[in-house]
């Protein structure tokens, strides 16, 4: 269970964030997060249903790099994200074109780093706004479902390693004495954490006819 | 001693070791092993030679040593370039055969793919993902274009397409008819902003001529030289720009900047000994006296101006005119739009009307105290503009306990105000969601939106969110009230429609007329009445048509929008949270005790300043260094329930004797801890604290209309928990699942009753504890926590039939179950509480 977080009141509020923050629940580290702007947190909500992702440093501090003696760079990329293969990605969200000046400071940060840079945009985030909806939808199943005291993770992870591809609505109907919240927090937690794979991209991203495989 | 014989087999000749990997692809003999067709020469035909005649060698079984020779090359070499021969060729399931000794062949596809992958590389750092397609470029007008120009740009266009799907750079630079680094820098300028827009140059880079970046000066000045860019030049050598911004930006210019005083600052930036801007004698500006007045004035109107256009209207406007740009500027944040139901904001508003409050007085009859301007909690919905819920607090600011009560009202349902005046309900068709459509009940929000209000800013009211709603809440940036427009309206038409329509309004502002005491009549507003009338203003403001439902009501709205099945998401509570206790913010205590002989005291925790114990859950044997979690209810403080911190249920806590005796708040503890402190309290410990409490606040508040309200609160609340015509109301609108929860637990309470006897400050119960009924046992369901199971004795509680605890969020918890006991059943029981007796006249008064 997570305990509660003491956030520090009007002390701490403007510390982090001169301007607006948005707070929620890291169901799946079981940590808090707050980010800067509704458009930063629908990017790491993305990112966080990726699979082959291991952790998700929001807002790393500024570097500074001093080219030659002469010239400092610095930068500072929305995103740090590790991949499970140990790679890194810098993750840089745009909100106005006119913050494109970010880019070649994090493009030297990302050379420094051997790590790949990746920019996008409002329009690179909200393309599709129907996935960004239930992917945040899976999110606060798996964060309600960290009070639950019967999770059915166990049942559904043996069901679809036994059924091997099925739906989302044969999931849950095969599990019908648990509400359907706990069986997509269930399903969100397999593809976190490889048990299985949800294929977002078929269809409707995430109603009854999405297919789940599980993983060899 | 012995020796073992040493287990290592002997290896392989090389010839066997090869000649089985050929056999495993079906290959016997050199014969079989495909040719390579095309003519080599020179080194590289001899190479090929000793690497054939090496195969032909290990066909014919010969040693390591003379295969090796032929090759000229390393054993680990030639088994390297033998698996190459063995290597699928892509096509037909052929291998490559004698190819793979072929240098030039992988040289070559070695830099083929080099650069397809310097390709990918440089559109990856040059180019955003959602531009890697030509038709969203910014499109450009060729049909004015010479022949050979649109020849050109066409090219270009064409090796654009060729790069976005994956073409080599020689094949990109065949297409565009420009060499790879010129292409390379015209892509570049494709890429870059246009001026004056916020798009992308686009198509135009490739027309020649149309686009040109503009010109900058490099050379250096000279006797006799033009001035032209001289000015840039300097700005760009030296950080002068960096502090006349700095200087412009900050306090101590002064707030209207003329060409004069803009020179004057820039004259001593310049000549400065100190500090990096160390502009030599005999450079510009120096040597041109007046070239720099013109350009000076452009760059402070055409750049630093535009960069800092709030700043500068503040300096020369007005700190009010700053905050006004700031207002059209947004606070940088899109939102999704809100689906139905999704979406919540709250809000506060200072209701500007006189209040009075009317209460039995301690001298008989009534009093009435005037109260301060009192504030309103609304909860409104973003997507179709329903009001969910509402709360009137009896004082000046609401805290993070009614935020969290409000919030339980919106999931819950918001019940009905006391009905006082004749006549007033709802109209048809009106109400709250929550209470009309059962899908709606219990079902969390995706997203809150609230502003920077202390009590927003409260933990309790971020975990009620987080961890009860499972949802995310944004706090807005100060002073950007557009953001949540949706509640902020809502407040506004309320004040306009309602509030400053009632005859004793205070007004908009100090300065409405009506604030003025010769325009307004003299009297107040009950608080009951003014409860009564925005009840069912908000009410009806759901069942009237509106233009943001689309000219229907809102809660016709809902019913489509349910019907269609196009609710947004909201998910339901857990089923043990929706509690009121798990509507808090819970704390971590340790079990206390004391074994010694003279002052005994049974294990207990402490909170808010008072002992919590319950002698069947915290066993003394078993506490010692335990700590629990506890969630409190902010409507009852009378009972807490404890969790160990593993989150396994333990069980109810009940307040020691005092405080258990009558049902009282968090807002009534804190102020009997706060006057106590203060040393305002007239009590001994055996004494009533809610009695107290009431005798202080009686005396204050005529002169204080904080302790008004404070008063005004306590007596409201005893009221609405204790009045049987309140009880028989709330009884008649109870929801159907509360009642039945309650009528479950009805054996429960009278075992908690029995227990709580048990439990006394001095701990004389310890023996006799042994043989009372059990309490709550261990894991039980936790449908103990919504019940309350010490009140007073109410004078009614014989002829209140119901059984059930009212469906009113925010007076549930505090409300006693009526028939927890007979009358003759209580005769002997300390705990009584007598109303009449407990606010009798004190004679000090």
């Amino acid at each position: 269970m997570l305990p509660p977080k003491k956030w520090g009141g009007r002390a701490k509020r403007f510390t982090d964030y001169k301007l607006g923050v948005r707070r929620s629940v890291d169901p799946f580290a079981e940590s808090h997060e707050q980010i800067r702007s509704p458009l930063e947190d629908e990017h790491w909500t993305v990112q966080r249903f990726r699979p082959d992702v291991s952790a998700i440093f929001i807002y790393p501090p500024v570097m500074q790099i001093v080219m030659a003696g002469k010239r400092t760079i610095r930068a500072q990329p929305s995103l740090l994200v590790t991949r499970k293969d140990g790679n890194q990605e810098l993750h840089l969200v745009l909100r106005y074109p006119e913050h494109e000046s970010r880019i070649s400071g994090c493009q030297t940060l990302s050379r420094h780093l051997r790590a790949a840079l990746v920019v996008v945009t409002v329009q690179d985030v909200r393309r599709n706004k129907q996935l960004l909806r239930d992917l945040d939808y899976l999110q606060r199943c798996a964060t309600r479902q960290l009070d639950d005291l019967e999770r059915p993770d166990a049942a559904v992870l043996a069901h679809v390693a036994e059924r091997g591809v099925l739906t989302v609505g044969d999931a849950r109907r095969a599990h019908s004495k648990f509400d359907k919240e706990s069986i997509d927090a269930a399903l969100a937690v397999g593809h976190l954490e490889g048990a299985l794979t949800i294929h977002f991209n078929e269809g409707q991203f995430y109603d009854d006819r999405t297919v789940i495989c599980a993983t060899k | 001693m012995t020796t073992e014989p040493s287990s290592a087999r002997p290896s392989k000749p090389f010839s066997t070791t090869i000649l089985e990997r050929f056999e495993e692809q079906g290959i016997t003999g050199f014969e079989q092993v495909p040719d390579h067709q095309e003519e080599l020469e020179g080194k590289d035909q001899e190479r090929f030679e000793r690497l054939k005649d090496s195969l032909l060698a290990v066909f014919a079984r010969k040693s390591e040593k003379a295969i090796c020779d032929a090759a000229n090359l390393s054993r680990r070499q030639l088994e390297r370039l033998f698996n190459n021969v063995l290597e699928d060729a892509g096509s037909d399931g052929q291998i490559r055969g004698l190819s793979a000794f072929v240098n030039r062949s992988a040289k070559k596809t070695q830099a083929v793919e080099g650069e397809a992958r310097a390709a990918r590389t440089f559109i990856a750092e040059i180019c955003p993902q959602h531009l890697r397609d030509v038709a969203v470029w910014t499109p450009y007008d060729c049909s004015g274009l010479s022949p050979a120009k649109k020849t050109r740009f066409d090219a270009l266009v064409a090796a654009t397409e060729t790069l976005f799907a994956g073409g080599t750079p020689e094949q990109v630079a065949n297409k565009a008819g420009v060499s790879w680094g010129q292409y390379k820098r015209l892509f570049k300028s494709a890429m870059k902003i246009e001026r004056g827009t916020r798009q992308i140059r686009g198509l135009k880079a490739f027309a020649s001529h149309e686009s040109q970046e503009k010109r900058v000066r490099t050379a250096p000045d000279r006797p006799g030289s033009s001035s032209m860019g001289l000015f840039g030049k300097l700005l760009r050598d030296y950080p002068i720009a960096q502090k006349m911004t700095e200087w412009l930006k900050s306090q101590k210019r002064p707030n209207k900047i003329k060409p004069k005083t803009l020179r004057s600052k820039f004259k001593e930036i310049i000549h400065s000994e100190t500090g990096s801007v160390k502009v030599p004698a005999d450079a510009y500006p120096h040597t041109k006296k007046y070239a720099v007045r013109r350009p000076l004035q452009v760059w402070y109107e055409q750049e630093f101006i535009p960069m800092n256009s709030r700043r500068y209207v503040q300096m020369e406007m007005g700190e009010s005119a700053g905050k006004v740009l700031g207002f059209a500027e947004g606070d940088g944040q899109t939102y999704l739009l809100p689906e139905a139901y999704d979406t919540w904001q709250i809000d506060e508003y200072t209701a500007d009307v006189f209040l009075r409050f009317v209460m039995p007085s301690i001298f008989g009859g009534w009093d009435e105290i005037d109260l301060p301007r009192l504030a309103v909690i609304v909860v409104r919905e973003c997507a179709l503009g329903a009001v969910l819920a509402w709360r009137l607090v009896l004082s000046k600011q609401a805290s993070a306990e009614d935020i969290s009560l409000v919030m339980r009202d919106a999931v819950m349902g918001q019940a009905k105000a006391r009905r006082v005046i004749e006549g007033l309900d709802y109209n048809e068709g009106a109400g709250y969601p929550a209470v009309i459509f059962d899908l709606l009940r219990w079902k969390a929000p995706r997203l809150v939106m609230l502003d920077n209000a202390l009590s927003h800013l409260a933990d309790t009211v971020h975990n009620i969110v987080l961890r009860v709603f499972s949802a995310k809440f944004d706090l807005g940036q100060s002073a950007t009230p557009k953001t949540r427009a949706a509640v902020e309206s809502e407040v506004m038409q309320m004040a306009l429609s309602f509030v400053q329509q009632l005859p004793f309004t205070s007004g908009r502002d100090p300065k409405d007329p009506v604030r003025s005491s010769s325009q307004r009549p003299t009297g107040k507003v009950d608080v009951p009445r003014f409860q009564h009338g925005l009840d069912c203003y908000l009410a009806n403001r759901n069942g009237v048509a509106r233009e943001a439902p689309g000219q229907i009501s809102v809660l016709e709205r809902t019913r489509r929008v349910i019907e269609s099945n196009q609710l947004g998401a909201v998910i339901p509570i857990l089923g043990h949270k929706r509690k009121p206790h798990f509507f808090s913010m819970p704390v971590e205590r340790p079990v206390k005790y004391n074994m010694d002989a003279r002052k005994p005291r049974s294990p207990h925790i402490n909170f808010d300043s008072v002992r919590y114990s319950n002698l069947k859950v915290l066993d003394k044997n078993n506490v010692k260094g335990l700590w629990l979690r506890i969630y409190p209810n902010y409507d009852n403080l009378q009972t807490v329930e404890a969790y160990r911190l593993d989150n396994t249920y333990l069980g109810t806590l009940v307040a020691e004797k005092k405080w258990a005796m009558s049902p009282h708040d968090s807002r009534t503890r804190k102020l009997y801890l706060h006057y106590k402190a203060l040393g305002e309290l007239e009590d001994n410990a055996a004494d009533p604290p809610l009695r107290a409490l009431y005798l202080c606040l009686s005396k204050k508040a005529h002169n204080d209309k904080a302790a008004a309200a404070a008063l005004a609160h306590v007596v409201y609340y005893l009221e609405r928990t204790l009045d049987p015509a309140r009880r028989r109301q709330l009884e008649a609108e109870v929801i159907t699942e509360r009642i039945d929860e309650a009528a479950a637990n009805a054996d429960s309470i009278d075992a908690l009753l029995a227990a709580a006897e048990t439990f006394d400050d001095d701990d004389e119960g310890d023996e006799s504890d042994q043989d009372a009924p059990p309490i709550v046992a261990e894991g039980a369901p936790p449908s103990l926590r919504n019940v309350v199971p010490f009140g007073p004795k109410p004078p009614y509680a014989a002829s209140a039939a119901p059984q059930a605890e009212p469906s009113h969020a925010s007076t549930t918890a505090g409300r006693v179950p009526p028939s927890v006991k007979t009358e003759d059943e209580d005769d002997d029981d300390d705990f009584d509480f007598d109303m009449q007796a407990t606010f009798r006249i004190p004679t000090s008064i």
